[in-house]
């Protein structure tokens, strides 16, 4: 059932009136009350959107289509689920990034706090509307706008480092996102329409395949940027000199999830899995994020820097998402999706880890943490469980998601990526596990591991709770807001290829 | 009978000829006279267009009462109704941020004088330019807006009257191109009235003389709109202009040449005429050549100005590819972009006029941190450019859409390919100013006119309404393009242009 309801608009709104309201009087009030702003919007929001989940539990979709935004299309927003995946863990995660950044920010006595709060409040509007578009305009549209909104994020420090960093990340977003644009045009002008289709509308063999494929390609790619597939993959790493909640939500929330939720949208819900399959684009992706999850899986185990270790790391669990719908199969697509929640709470717990220890101690390599444990225990015990959960043992939320990936490969008849898959767990392993052996290693390596304690509260909750959801998600899957349930209705229906909802 | 479409260049013309009469006595009220009239204009302006969208017809003002084809008429459609609000908005914007300016130079009270009534000479001529039916009368308005030009310029900074030259020899050149195309038209069917030529245009076999004429017409209008490779004059006008006056010269006197020629050749010669399919291929090789050139050579420069002269050129390639493509989303992305580059380039160059009149900055390395001390002037920069590069929800991007939408439906793929690379340059030189506006190293900068501002923070809130207005303007125009295409553009340019 289709439910008209501003609902979608207005979570996307709320944070977007937060930002503008941080500019204007940010520098005017206490920094509580301008934290305040965000936190306020970041509940409003979470509210907003999951007070919309048991309507699309049970079948019925939110749409909104305010005006028409082109020549015959509509600015339009519809809660489908697996936008609903997205949107859930985007505002769900905002509150926690939000007081762990308070808490950071201030105790790193950072600068520039007022510009921070608000480009971190359009980041996350533009989440929701990726998360809630209806068609490649509208999807597009957010999509920049968080390229754009994420830009004075990652040249938030506005030295030399941060510069060089701020344009490699718009090189690699804005040239993507250019193509990605010539593409969208491209399909309108061929199929007469842009809006997403559980199953795609672009039917196989309406278009030659090569055509297909260099169509295929070039939307695929803005995608893979902010994913990080390999070779697209270079402007990550070097956005690590942002502070680590961006880090965070970079690499968790917002911006990597947005880039796998896009993929998931084009490869299932643009072209649909037939299509992309009878043009090659299937597997061509597939094998590229193969060869990433290996690739960054070895290049992160030489890392001594905790944060580019975790890059790398996010780099190689991305790709699994990504691997997981280029297998076309619904069972991947499945673990797929909840793979983006999976591996959200997980990494954020990950970088809030870094973040904490950084702050803390202003240790931020891995081989000067040694014996981190006795000084910080909450911190890497919940930096373990999280570990754990990256390589994907069971009881952790990371087990669900592969399980399904692996599953799906294996009924797809697809040995090879089952192996792969199978092996990118074991090197996921491998590059965290040396970590928390060192903090928990015996050995002292810096002075500054024997006195003081934990990281202030701020920091430390947040810390707590993504590690304590990360092992529930990974008992009950479906726990409180039902992303599981989700997951599986979004690749039930783009399985079963219905029409368009809206 | 519906006297509007003369009365709105009636005013501003009593304005700009009364200015230096009334300053003579009270130079304030000398001021007035020009910003009130414009303002008057401004508002008959969107009288007339709601009177237009309203009926869906065109308005036909005969002058005098003298009825075509030997009377001179005047059409206003959709596209040129739309038009003409923009042109007077802007105009009378300019006029009330010009006055600070014209306060803080002591200068004679007839040479400020003279500022404002050739200023609204320049207004007047932009919006007969448009309005006229006429192609005699076309190059009358021609003449005015270029002789206005000369003037403003000549006043500017100290390179200015040097540039003025140069635009005067080259507009003459120009305006008599168009001349001697209108000639060969007069020549061939015996009248000047557009709708009369375009009906007995269709009658001539003889080709040569159409050919002449549209050749003529291609530099004449390439001259005056700085379409690469006519547009040698541009960068030293727009970069010595007088910095209040800066923001029409660059932001709309050069886009109704632009107009001036979509409505030549799709309303007076056929589209389908075989020698226009040439035409249009010649204004797409000149439309590419400019973009790629004019993105290429902004990159080279550090001084603000400079910059956005050349981002001008490669803008106006837009336009111009917008009419090679001669279809319906070409030309309806053609309209939309000469209205929201008018508001960006405007609005671009009333950030500069404001940084120059706040601090005497002229070079982008003096943006450094600017933000801080002029909040509102850099967020619409910042909205501005981003517009500029073509990023949503701003209004360049909505341009750009129906522009490759056009291309793409005419099978020409190259020209998608430069509108995306002409956008990635952009990028390179804007975020250039970004990272000097936010991260640049702070400088001590010194209040331009201390006497003026007695230490107030932004500046006067007669520059600061113009600034806002650009930058909200592009976000509505790109956020609302809808619905001025559905409104406005669509019935005219299906009728009018296609039809």
């Amino acid at each position: 059932m289709i439910i008209d309801s501003f609902r979608p608009l207005a979570a996307i709104a709320v944070s977007l009136l937060a930002a503008a309201l941080i500019m204007l009087v940010g520098n005017k009030v206490k920094p509580n009350v301008r934290e305040g702003i965000t936190l306020i919007a970041a509940v409003i929001k979470a509210a907003l959107v999951f007070s919309m989940v048991p309507a699309v539990l049970a079948g019925n979709e939110f749409v909104c289509r305010p005006w028409e935004i082109v020549d015959g299309i509509s600015l339009a927003f519809r809660t489908d689920a697996a936008g609903m995946v997205f949107a859930c863990i985007a505002s769900g995660l905002w509150i926690v990034t939000s007081i762990y950044s308070i808490g950071y920010m201030r105790g790193h006595h950072e600068k520039n706090q007022t510009g921070y709060f608000a480009a971190f409040a359009v980041c996350l509007s533009s989440a929701i509307g990726i998360a809630f578009a209806a068609n490649l305009i509208t999807f597009f549209i957010f999509y920049e706008m968080l390229t754009i909104a994420t830009y004075p994020l990652v040249a938030h420090y506005r030295n030399d480092a941060a510069k060089a960093s701020g344009r490699k990340y718009l090189a690699y977003t804005l040239i993507s996102g250019q193509i990605f644009f010539a593409a969208i045009v491209a399909i309108y002008v061929i199929y007469g329409t842009l809006e997403f289709t559980p199953g795609g509308f672009i039917g196989a063999g309406s278009l030659p395949a090569g055509i297909m494929l260099v169509l295929f390609i070039m939307m695929i790619g803005g995608g893979a940027v902010k994913a990080g597939v390999m070779p697209l993959h270079g402007w990550l790493p070097s956005a690590m000199v942002a502070p680590t909640p961006v880090s965070a939500l970079l690499h968790a929330v917002a911006v990597v999830k947005a880039g796998a939720f896009c993929v998931l949208r084009v490869v299932c819900y643009v072209f649909g899995p037939e299509a992309a399959g009878w043009c090659g684009g299937g597997k061509l992706l597939s094998w590229l994020a193969v060869c990433t999850i290996i690739l960054s899986s070895c290049i992160a185990m030489r890392k001594d820097n905790l944060k580019a270790r975790l890059a790398f790391s996010t780099i190689g669990q991305l790709s699994y998402i990504v691997l997981g719908i280029s297998v076309l199969a619904p069972y991947s697509i499945l673990g797929a999706a909840f793979h983006i929640v999976a591996h959200a709470f997980l990494k954020i717990t990950l970088f809030m880890c870094a973040g904490a220890i950084f702050v803390t101690t202003h240790l931020s390599e891995i081989s000067t943490m040694g014996g981190l444990a006795k000084r910080m225990p909450v911190t890497a015990t919940c930096f373990t469980v999280a570990s754990l959960g990256i390589a994907g043992l069971p009881l952790l939320a990371g087990f669900v998601s592969k399980m399904n990936i692996i599953r799906g490969a294996f009924l797809a008849g697809q040995p090879l990526f089952v192996a792969t898959l199978v092996a990118a767990a074991l090197l996921a392993l491998s590059y965290l596990i040396p970590v928390v052996r060192i903090f928990f290693g015996k050995e002292v390596s810096s002075p500054v591991l024997n006195e003081g304690g934990e990281a202030s509260k701020a920091m430390l909750i947040p810390i707590i709770i993504t590690a304590v959801v990360s092992f529930i998600l990974g008992v009950m899957p479906n726990a409180a807001l039902h992303l599981y349930d989700f997951a599986a209705m979004a690749a039930e229906a783009i399985a079963q290829g219905g029409g368009p909802i809206a | 009978m519906n006297h509007i479409p003369v009365l709105i260049i009636l005013f501003p013309l009593c304005g700009a000829v009364l200015c230096p009469l009334i300053s003579f006595l009270n130079p304030a009220w000398g001021k007035r006279a020009v910003v009130g009239t414009l303002f008057a204009s401004f508002a008959l302006s969107v009288i007339q267009l709601a009177g237009i969208v309203q009926t869906g017809e065109p308005v036909h003002y005969w002058m005098g009462g003298w009825a075509p084809p030997y009377g001179i008429e005047f059409v206003i459609d959709g596209v040129n109704g739309i038009i003409i609000v923009l042109v007077a908005f802007i105009g009378a914007f300019t006029s009330l941020f010009s006055s600070p300016f014209e306060e803080a130079n002591p200068n004679h009270r007839f040479k400020s004088a003279g500022y404002y009534s050739i200023l609204c000479f320049l207004v007047i001529g932009l919006l007969g330019l448009s309005s006229t039916g006429d192609a005699f009368n076309l190059y009358v308005f021609m003449e005015i807006v270029a002789l206005s030009g000369y003037g403003l310029i000549a006043i500017g900074e100290e390179k200015g009257p040097i540039a003025a030259f140069r635009y005067l020899l080259t507009g003459t050149i120009g305006a008599c191109m168009y001349l001697m195309g209108v000639g060969f038209l007069y020549s061939a069917t015996g009248t000047l009235n557009m709708a009369d030529l375009a009906i007995k245009l269709k009658e001539i076999d003889n080709t040569h003389i159409i050919i002449l004429a549209m050749a003529c017409m291609i530099v004449g209008f390439g001259i005056k709109m700085a379409l690469f490779p006519l547009h040698g004059w541009q960068p030293p006008a727009h970069s010595y202009a007088h910095p209040a006056a800066d923001p029409m010269i660059a932001g709309v006197m050069i886009k109704i040449p632009a107009y001036g020629m979509m409505r030549f050749f799709f309303c007076i010669f056929e589209e389908t005429h075989p020698a226009a399919e040439v035409v249009f291929n010649i204004i797409g090789v000149m439309a590419v050549c400019g973009i790629l050139f004019g993105s290429l050579k902004a990159l080279r420069y550090d001084k603000y100005n400079k910059i956005l002269a050349y981002s001008s050129i490669g803008q106006v390639g837009y336009i111009a590819l917008g009419i090679s493509l001669g279809n319906f989303y070409g030309l309806v992305g053609a309209v939309l972009h000469i209205l929201s580059h008018a508001f960006m380039k405007t609005g671009l160059f009333y950030t500069s006029a404001a940084l120059k009149y706040k601090f005497g900055i002229h070079y982008t390395d003096e943006l450094g941190q600017i933000y801080r001390k002029m909040p509102v002037t850099g967020t619409a920069m910042v909205a501005l450019s981003l517009s500029m590069i073509g990023l949503p929800p701003f209004a360049g991007f909505f341009s750009k859409w129906y522009l490759a939408l056009g291309a793409i439906q005419n099978g020409q793929y190259f020209y998608v390919a430069v509108l995306i690379v002409s956008s990635l340059l952009s990028a390179i030189y804007f975020f250039r100013i970004f990272e000097r506006l936010f991260m640049g190293e702070e400088k001590q900068l010194e209040d331009h006119y201390p006497a003026a501002e007695h230490g107030r923070k932004e500046v006067p809130l007669r520059m600061i309404i113009p600034v806002v207005i650009a930058a909200v303007m592009v976000v509505l125009l790109g956020l609302g393009n809808t619905f001025i295409v559905n409104n406005v553009l669509e019935i005219t340019v299906m009728e009018v242009f296609l039809g």
